[in-house]
């Protein structure tokens, strides 16, 4: 699984790779010697499926609550000291 | 004066597309680490992080359904503070921007330094930032408001419509704290009837979605505002409001201003 990594990082990296179509991105997976199921999800442009090889499973992306302010007072209070320590520090 | 404690922590930012966006700096980070945490969004991003060093631990865990999500961040900023206790070089990896719409990354640092720990943020490129390059927009131009979508709908906010609007976490919209991971057509219907109080429902909008994976493209979804609760919005979506009215002079300003360029002619 180590390859497919490298190869996303680098095509991440590449603006040729990037635009290689899906030819050349078949010819550079192969030359890569990535997996063949791996390497047609890729060329395929199908994330869902390269996901459910290589992490399957639910990814969480928020990291943030928006719930009322008024629900927070008690760590607000407690971050307004921490930044009044740290400007008295 | 804080005296300061061995231990250190760096928070830093991995950009939304893998192998596209992370700065050396914050590559050099997490590198030089003892421990790495992972807060990001996906498990093939994950994989690209264990890679870059032994010791990766996923912040994944502490994510539930139905768990306050208060509670889950306090709970990954404590985690990274134990190990900045013991000594350690500790970097927490977020996705996007540590610092945009993350709250641990920010919490966890204000906690570091409160005990005398040299503590940093590195930024990353954010959605935000792919946001502008994929749709071709200058928040320069007319300027633009964010607003977190449940806080947009939980509050009576003040819409410049002659300015772009973005809700953020769209895809958790009329969210109470219930810990949702999701939204529906029911609450939808509410965020559209709070916008049809300054944009016409045939009003168009895009959603947004930023390219994960160097293989996938960015979602651009033009829609009708009256036909958002029909759409299926994600996680990671963001609902794009174009202005709807062009920008109103102000005579007096203008007056005033000119008078000053006057005076200092003479």
């Amino acid at each position: 699984m180590s390859n497919v990594i490298d190869f996303l990082e680098r095509m991440g990296a590449s603006a040729g790779l990037r635009a290689a179509g899906t030819e050349g991105l078949a010819r550079e997976l192969t030359a890569a010697a990535v997996d063949e199921n791996l390497a047609r999800s890729i060329v395929a442009g199908d994330a869902s499926a390269l996901r459910e090889q290589i992490a399957p499973g639910v990814f969480y992306a928020i990291q943030m609550e928006e719930t009322p302010p008024e629900e927070h007072e008690e760590q607000d209070d407690e971050e307004a000291s921490v930044h009044m320590r740290r400007h008295s520090a | 004066m804080t005296q300061t404690r061995h231990g250190t922590l760096a928070c830093v930012g991995l950009g939304i597309t893998l192998g596209s966006h992370l700065t050396p700096l914050a590559r050099s980070h997490i590198t030089s680490a003892d421990v790495v945490f992972a807060g990001v969004s996906d498990g093939v991003v994950e994989a690209w992080v264990r890679r870059m060093h032994h010791d990766v631990r996923s912040l994944q865990g502490f994510y539930a359904e139905g768990k306050p999500r208060g509670e889950t961040y306090r709970e990954m900023a404590d985690t990274m503070l134990a190990e900045v206790r013991l000594g350690r070089k500790v970097c927490g990896v977020f996705y996007g921007h540590p610092g945009v719409f993350a709250q641990a990354p920010h919490d966890a640092i204000a906690r570091a330094r409160a005990e005398g720990f040299t503590a940093v943020m590195e930024p990353g490129v954010s959605s935000e930032d792919c946001l502008y390059a994929d749709l071709g927009l200058d928040p320069g131009r007319v300027g633009c408001t964010h607003f977190g979508a449940t806080q947009f709908m939980l509050y009576r906010r003040t819409i410049d419509t002659s300015a772009w609007l973005m809700l953020w976490q769209a895809g958790l919209a009329g969210d109470l704290g219930e810990g949702r991971f999701d939204t529906d057509a029911e609450r939808l219907a509410v965020l559209v009837d709070v916008l049809r109080r300054d944009y016409p429902a045939d009003h168009g909008v895009i959603v947004y979605q930023a390219p994960t994976l160097p293989f996938e493209t960015a979602r651009i979804e033009h829609i009708a505002l009256s036909a958002l609760p029909g759409t299926a919005i994600g996680m990671a979506d963001t609902l794009v409001v174009p202005p709807c009215r062009g920008l109103e002079p102000d005579p007096a300003i203008r007056a005033r201003l000119a008078a000053l360029g006057g005076a200092l002619r003479t």
